[in-house]
């Protein structure tokens, strides 16, 4: 049991929540996936000895709770009924033309682009927290800006 | 390029964390306690204890019923029940259908012999159904192992007075068990009919002279009536030739009779074959 877990959540919620709306792209998914990872905090076993790693394992585990809830068989059969074509909001501004653009990036390139943009982490920091390799995490981060930059070009 | 970093740099900080996530975060710790954490674990305990509980009472019953000889087939025939101590004074009850005077059926069920004097011998023998012919299949009773070399036989060519008033000479060793045969139960459709003469050598059993076979054919209600025995013939045999009676029994059974047979080596010991499958042989 975590003595420091009200402060862990004071300090990491909105990095962490932000991360897994990059990959959820709505908001009770992404309340799922942070219960799910302080629930881990809270029964792991590990004693972080350095801030730094602690909030590594945060955004792996977070990243890998994504990934798990959009690969579950439940969350690819449905559709909340904001996507449905008659209650879409009619009128578009930049912020939902950046989430769109977001979300229609490929699930690989969410929590680069993230972690990239927002968090400033280097190539190195982002194939720790993910998991894949920094080479891998340049390739990917050069795709999703292409792709963004095709996205969000004309606006 | 720089400006669509800003953008996307826009719209993550635009992404706050409700006040409720917020709560409902704080609320985990409250929920996940070392207690919950117990409690979580007990339930997977107490999981496995149920089903090591069901898997223990499953194995127990299966045991207890192979031990008290039942058939798992659900025919629920008790296999060792064919061989009986009884004492001279107990061997039918007066509610038998057998009569205590003359030996011989007087209601539709078969002989039941009852009272054992020893407990801890062989189980008490089956209980017949209502009719011999229609009565599940049993197995063929055990062969005593051994007896004693004298035993006062009564009327060995009397056939209608049960040989009940042997005294035993010397304690005799439990039965010694012979392969089961299983019968499979029958319906008796038509009337029966008996050749002539009895397909057994009464003569031949007659020479020993100490226990004795009772060969009862029985009537059905197809033969007009209630089921009642029509003729009894009792001999006096040993369990020396017991293979032998086998034979001849089973040869009883291909005519559909009920056969009793019963040994009184020492006078306590009781041999009892009813309703068998006369189909088989």
């Amino acid at each position: 049991m975590k003595n420091d877990f009200q402060q862990v959540v004071t300090q990491y919620a909105a990095s962490l929540y932000r991360l897994a709306y990059s990959y959820c792209g709505n908001h009770p998914d992404t309340e799922d996936v942070l219960q799910e990872v302080y629930l881990k905090y809270l029964r792991c076993e590990i004693d972080f000895p350095a801030e730094a790693q602690r909030r590594s394992w945060l955004m792996t585990v977070t990243a890998n709770e994504c990934r798990d809830l959009l690969r579950s068989a439940w969350h690819r059969k449905r559709r909340f009924i904001e996507e449905l074509p008659e209650t879409a909001a009619p009128e578009a501004d930049d912020q939902t033309q950046i989430h769109d653009a977001i979300a229609s990036l490929p699930v690989a390139y969410r929590g680069v682009v993230y972690l990239y943009y927002f968090e400033d982490y280097d190539s190195a920091e982002i194939a720790q927290a993910l998991g894949i390799s920094a080479s891998a995490v340049r390739s990917r981060l050069e795709r999703a800006r292409k792709q963004l930059k095709d996205l969000l070009g004309g606006s | 390029m720089k400006n669509e970093k800003e953008q996307i740099r826009q719209y993550y900080e635009s992404i706050t964390v409700p006040d409720s996530t917020i709560e409902k975060l704080r609320a985990l710790e409250a929920a996940e306690t070392p207690a919950a954490d117990r409690k979580r674990r007990s339930g997977v305990y107490f999981r496995f204890a149920l089903a090591a509980a069901m898997f223990a009472v499953v194995c127990a019953v299966g045991i207890g019923f192979l031990k008290d000889g039942y058939l798992p087939s659900g025919n629920l025939v008790p296999i060792t029940e064919t061989v009986q101590t009884a004492t001279e004074e107990t061997l039918y009850e007066p509610s038998s259908s057998v009569s205590a005077e003359t030996g011989l059926h007087t209601g539709t069920e078969p002989t039941q012999p009852i009272q054992p004097t020893q407990p801890s011998d062989p189980p008490e023998p089956t209980q017949p159904a209502e009719s011999a012919p229609q009565t599940s299949g049993q197995q063929l009773p055990t062969r005593p192992a051994e007896t004693g070399p004298s035993s006062p036989a009564v009327g060995p060519t009397e056939p209608t007075e049960p040989i009940v008033s042997a005294e035993p000479t010397e304690p005799t060793e439990p039965a010694e068990p012979v392969p089961n045969m299983p019968m499979d139960p029958i319906t008796l459709t038509e009337p029966l009919t008996v050749p002539q003469p009895f397909p057994i050598d009464y003569s031949y059993y007659s020479e020993y002279g100490r226990s004795f076979i009772r060969i009862t054919r029985l009537t059905t209600a197809e033969d007009g009536g209630e089921a009642a025995p029509l003729e009894t013939v009792t001999k006096d045999v040993t369990d020396e030739i017991i293979d032998d009676l086998y034979e001849g029994v089973i040869e009883a059974f291909a005519y559909r009779w009920h056969v009793e047979l019963k040994l009184f080596p020492e006078g306590e010991h009781q041999l009892c074959i009813t309703a068998l499958n006369p189909k088989r042989e």
